[in-house]
């Protein structure tokens, strides 16, 4: 086994572990610290599959933004010394049932049933993906671009107005 | 190489979903959605990278896919933790058993 294998097993395992981590402890500012790793993986991930802006993107977005605002999130409603979230037992049954479920019908459709014509990707390097996404985005999907600026200042908007002090 | 990356993929959205259902803490199971929305993105290039392009669709579009999904998960998270924030000054929790409106 090559040592780039050796690295993106390790990345897999970090992604699942800590992903776990983060749905099941009980401290809540552990679960956004596990989520950092988890992101952190998928931005290697991402880097395997030759998509390094997207990796990129994932680092600034994700780590660089919703972690910090799920860490404010969490640290601004919750008193420090009972982080302890209530789970009830049923909510965790229903959980398990359904992601259980869910787990068994992916693996039938895509491990078992799935038959993939492959695409080697000879030839493509890191870097290249770049110019090819920047022109798809203004070009075959400029609508949806554009849907999705109007959408942020529409969050914008909203996100002012909802914390917005009424005297 | 496929069938790996959807391994993980697969795994994080059933955790995702599980984070998702099993709390009752808003900020909680807004972990769990972001879980499930970076499955969905991270399938999304797996499949544009290995399975060879379909009709006219360019290489890239996986990828154009993921980068839309990233900017909606940023939206969301904002406004959610908004909501979040609205809630508990009202009702002092974030219980989202005990929350039932955004104003009295």
């Amino acid at each position: 086994m090559s040592l780039s294998e050796l690295v993106f097993h390790g990345i897999c395992i970090m992604t699942v572990v800590s992903g776990f981590y983060a749905v099941y402890t009980e401290n809540l500012v552990h679960a956004v610290f596990a989520l950092l790793a988890t992101f952190f993986g998928m931005a290697g991930l991402f880097v395997y599959l030759r998509a390094d802006f997207l990796a990129a993107l994932q680092v600034l977005v994700y780590v660089g933004g919703i972690l910090v605002l799920f860490l404010f999130g969490v640290m601004f409603t919750q008193d420090i010394y009972r982080l302890k979230i209530s789970a009830k037992p049923i909510n965790r049954v229903w959980g398990m049932i359904l992601g259980v479920g869910f787990l068994a019908s992916f693996f039938w459709v895509v491990i078992l049933k799935g038959r993939f014509v492959l695409d080697t990707g000879v030839g493509m390097t890191l870097g290249q993906g770049v110019e090819a996404l920047g022109g798809l985005l203004l070009t075959r999907y400029v609508l949806a671009f554009e849907a999705v600026t109007l959408l942020i200042v529409a969050c914008m908007v909203g996100a002012i107005l909802l914390t917005l002090k009424r005297e | 190489m496929l069938e790996q990356y959807l391994l993980v993929s697969v795994v994080l959205f059933v955790l995702g979903v599980f984070g998702t259902i099993s709390r009752r803490n808003a900020v909680g199971m807004l972990i769990g959605i972001e879980l499930v929305l970076n499955a969905a993105s991270l399938s999304f290039v797996a499949f544009g990278r290995y399975i060879l392009p379909f009709g006219d669709s360019p290489k890239e579009a996986g990828q154009v896919v993921s980068v839309f999904i990233i900017i909606l998960a940023a939206c969301e998270a904002v406004v959610a933790l908004t909501i979040v924030y609205a809630l508990y000054r009202l009702y002092r929790t974030i219980d989202v058993d005990k929350v039932h409106m955004l104003r009295q």
